[in-house]
């Protein structure tokens, strides 16, 4: 290091991160998965790098895209040379990206260019391996398959997953829809399906929160820098540079938690506890806006009875805050009330990582009841939601009536489950008891993303058909009986998106780059083509164009939303409602304290403390195992990406995190390469010892682990998100449990 | 003629790494390649602690010693300022990569001649910012003329007292807020 920045950067002996060089690979690859048939790829990332330094004098080519690195689909320019990538730029109208964009829409755009790409249909063969087919033979035996099992199973049997939107999104669905199946899925259940379920449930729906005008906001379990949206990153910054009290709830220190006021490092699993002994605080001292809750609410009484147990002294024996910090933490709230809020979260404590974390969603959304926040400036607020035209018979023909007595799968287990979302974790359990048959799963990686690595293989084995349709042989790929080849996101067109918002946008992703690898097929075609293969292609008898056309129609400005690729509408027109005005989005417009509702989920028509599944016994050394995101990276879909995979690298990102004084009675140091044992599983892997993270937890960042012998670029890095998770949805909800997982760790050799 | 500076706020950054991707791709390089380097400090004990990032890169020093050091004169400031390197008279002594008390300066795989970060200077030129500035998810880098009492540069570095990172040791023009 520098003697300049050792003397005068680090007051305090700070250390560079990632000097590190000698890289160890710390999991083997199986040998059964050496027997794979490797893909040929016929260009790869070294021949895209070493082909931009002959393009320096070629003319640029700017097009209008969105990136697909997470589900934000921030609005983008792809600036490309002779038809190749040569860099992205953030759209200025979008409102995600407001011209910026994080690194994984930067790197991510290189995707197609990247090894471990399908570049033509595959099949596996009886020896675990694949053979390459041709595009006609798969949706021949894929069809054939599909009207097999419809005749001996019906369309319920059939399931489908997607993550990236719009067109991956709007033909997937279209085409389960056209089988008869209500069987749809998007990630959720291993994201927010637990917290938006809640929303839905009491709020009408997700609302957003005002930071702009926001004077105090508590997060729990989110960071805006760590689960990037570009836009709420720079809100946030903005917010705290003009002194928005922000507290982050958090058992580890984030990476926004520097802009916080106040770090909350909670016990793992217990936010529920906290916002129940808030909310008990707030009832109490009437510190609640009664007016508010008069106008918009009913059930108070029975909440007010309900929440009186809670008492700060309570919460503080399970969340291992102090009561003082508690009712604070309340009563700061409530003095900036009703531009304060917490805000509602994605993932983690609130989203996917507990039992209770529906309970906790219903909690938190009843608390900013009770600070009046909703509609406020400053406080939660619903946009504007631009709503695109729709599709008519003939071109787009009607699709059949699903049958009335066919339930999406999982909605009799988990009727708390938002319908939209579904628990697609859950499609495992359905595998294993033979009452799903078929799978496509769509860009996504259900085997290593939606459940437990090992258990969720041994469920989609006992599948008929497992279909992927992907971009690169991730660890769903290898284990499915077809693999079909997508072309990358800015080697086409897609469908049109829009995003609500107070500056509400519409958007369309134009092909930026040329074609890469000539036998992939974009994601319309294919879902045509099979469509057509499974006897249903009555219902696909249009192109993107004719979507395009029909979607954009309701707008004065489709044309340059055609030709830009972006457009702002309904502009001038958000303003925040007047108390009269004001409803919820609530079938009848109120938010109900109470509700029978929750009963039929096994939850209480009244909020109640429910723990987490399973808690660590501290004094048998046992830990939580939590997880989060990355910056650079995207669930599990972004570590084959060299762009972003060498930052990891370079920084040592794999690393579990341990908190120091812990480590330091277990005889670990820092870089040390620990063991992790779980009754599933014993994985090694080197540590991070921090004063940054609660001592009965450790955080595992959840994108590394890679197990698919195709994605070459992070094999050896970390460990699997859910090695030591149990696969056990949750009991309410259907949601992943991703952190009701206990371990224990000890330093390698010791 | 300008002169070119950058501010870096860190209490903004929260070390995303989207400006060492952006210029990777701006600027053509390998993966291996980074004109950016991140700096992690954790200060504190749990559970009274904070944490910084501090991203480096070349701080377009007015006394740069890797120009003085450079026995070609590769290495050479233009009239607005920006540290440069002529790739054509560069023969890879790596003089100046040593001279750098920031370690700003990366060798070229390909070549075997030194770069580091140029403020985008073709970017500059068309009116635009460099890279790491347009894509900073936090607005946390601000870029603009030194020269310029009212430019946006300027009135951050008084408001927010930013100082170059080692004082005046080679009179950088890269303020940062810390």
């Amino acid at each position: 290091m520098s003697r300049v920045l050792e003397a005068l950067t680090f007051k305090n002996g700070g250390k560079m991160s990632g000097l590190t060089t000698s890289r160890r690979s710390f999991l083997a690859m199986s040998a059964a998965t050496a027997t794979l048939a490797a893909t040929t790829s016929t260009v790869s990332f070294s021949n895209w790098a070493e082909a931009q330094e002959d393009t320096n004098d070629a003319e640029v080519k700017i097009s209008s895209s969105t990136c697909n690195a997470c589900s934000n689909k921030c609005g983008m320019l792809v600036y490309s040379k002779n038809g190749r990538l040569w860099k992205v730029k953030g759209e200025e109208l979008h409102p995600y990206s407001k011209g910026t964009l994080c690194a994984r829409g930067h790197g991510y755009a290189t995707i197609g260019y990247t090894d471990g790409r399908i570049t033509e249909p595959l099949k596996r063969n009886e020896e675990g391996g694949y053979d390459p087919i041709s595009w006609e033979q798969a949706y021949q035996e894929i069809g054939d398959k599909v009207k097999e099992i419809l005749a001996k199973h019906g369309p319920g049997a059939i399931a489908a997953m997607n993550d990236p939107r719009p067109s991956g999104q709007f033909y997937t669905k279209r085409f389960i829809n056209a089988l008869g199946s209500p069987n749809y899925y998007t990630h959720g259940s291993s994201c927010n399906l637990s917290c938006n379920s809640a929303y839905k449930l009491v709020l009408g729906g997700n609302s957003a929160i005002d930071l702009a005008n926001a004077r105090c906001v508590m997060f729990i379990g989110r960071s805006y820098a760590d689960g990037v949206r570009p836009s709420s990153a720079n809100s946030l910054a903005q917010a705290a540079e003009r002194g928005c009290h922000i507290i982050t709830v958090d058992p580890r220190f984030n990476a926004m938690a520097h802009m916080a006021d106040d770090w909350v490092a909670i016990r793992p699993g217990t936010d529920l506890a906290l916002i129940l002994g808030m909310s008990n605080v707030l009832v109490r001292e009437n510190l609640y806006d009664a007016d508010f809750i008069a106008n918009h609410t009913d059930g108070f009484e029975e909440y007010e009875a309900a929440i009186r147990q809670y008492t700060p002294e309570w919460a503080s024996e399970i969340t291992g805050i102090e009561a003082e910090r508690i009712e604070n933490l309340a009563r700061t709230m409530a003095s900036y009330a009703p531009a304060s809020s917490i805000e509602l979260s994605w993932r983690a404590a609130i989203g996917c990582a507990y039992e209770n974390s529906i309970q906790t969603a219903r909690a938190l959304a009843l608390f900013n009841a009770l600070l009046g926040s909703y509609g406020k400036k400053g406080g939660q607020f619903w946009g504007l939601s631009p709503k695109l035209g729709p599709l008519e018979a003939p071109k787009f023909a009607e699709l059949p009536k699903i049958d009335e007595n066919l339930k999406q799968y999982g909605s009799k287990e988990f009727p708390l489950a938002l319908k939209s979302m579904g628990s697609a974790s859950n499609i495992a359990n359905g595998a294993l008891k033979g009452d799903i048959k078929a799978v496509f799963a769509y860009n996504s990686n259900p085997i290593m993303a939606y459940g437990n690595h090992d258990a969720m293989v041994e469920a989609y084995k006992n599948l008929d058909l497992f279909v992927s349709i992907d971009i690169q042989m991730s660890e769903s790929a290898i284990q499915a009986d077809y693999v079909l080849p997508d072309t990358s996101y800015i080697e086409r067109k897609e469908v049109p998106a829009t995003v609500g918002g107070k500056s509400p946008v519409v958007d369309c992703r134009l092909q930026g780059i040329d074609v890469i690898h000539p036998n992939t097929r974009p994601v319309d075609q294919i879902y045509a083509e099979l469509a057509e293969a499974c006897g249903i292609g009555q219902y696909f008898n249009f192109t993107v164009d004719d979507v395009i056309d029909a979607q954009l129609a309701p707008f004065p400005n489709r044309e340059e939303i055609k030709t830009k690729g972006i457009a702002k509408v309904m502009e001038g027109q958000f303003k925040f409602p007047s108390d009269e005005e004001f409803k919820f989005k609530t079938e009848d417009g109120i938010l109900h304290f109470a509700d029978d509702v929750w009963i039929k989920g096994g939850l209480g028509r009244n909020i109640e403390w429910i723990p987490p599944r399973v808690m660590p016994d501290t004094a048998k050394g046992e830990f939580r195992l939590i997880g989060g995101k990355q910056a650079i990276h995207t669930h599990t879909s972004t570590t084959n990406v060299p762009l972003l995979i060498q930052i990891t690298k370079d920084y040592d990102l794999e690393r579990v995190w341990v908190n120091k004084s812990k480590a330091q009675e277990l005889g670990i140091e820092d870089g040390d390469l620990i063991e992790i044992s779980s009754p599933l599983a014993s994985t090694q892997v080197r540590c991070h010892t921090t004063e940054r993270l609660h001592p009965e937890c450790i955080w595992n960042p959840t994108h590394y682990g890679v197990k698919s012998p195709f994605l070459k670029a992070g094999t050896g890095l970390g460990i699997a998100a859910y090695d030591h998770t149990p696969f056990e949805v949750g009991k309410h909800d259907g949601a992943l449990c991703s952190q009701e997982a206990i371990v224990t760790i000890k330093k390698v050799g010791a | 003629m300008a002169r070119y500076g950058m501010l870096l706020d860190t209490n903004k950054c929260v070390g995303c790494y989207a400006c060492r991707v952006a210029c990777q791709m701006q600027n053509e390089l390998t993966i291996n390649e980074a004109y950016i380097k991140f700096y992690e400090h954790e200060e504190g004990t749990y559970p009274n602690v904070t944490h910084e990032m501090v991203p480096v890169q070349c701080q377009h020093c007015t006394d740069a010693p890797c120009v003085s050091v450079c026995p070609t004169g590769a290495s050479h400031t233009r009239e607005d300022g920006i540290v440069v390197v002529d790739e054509s008279k560069c023969i890879g002594c790596k003089y100046c990569a040593e001279a750098c008390p920031y370690h700003a300066r990366i060798v070229i795989e390909e070549t075997g001649t030194i770069e580091k970060c140029i403020f985008c200077h073709t970017l500059v030129e068309q009116g635009e910012q460099p890279a790491c500035v347009t894509t900073c998810i936090t607005n946390a880098r601000v870029f603009g003329d030194l020269d310029d009492p009212n430019s946006e540069l300027n009135q951050k570095i008084i408001e927010k007292r930013a100082m170059p990172i080692a004082g005046d040791l080679t009179k950088s023009n890269f303020y940062y807020v810390r």
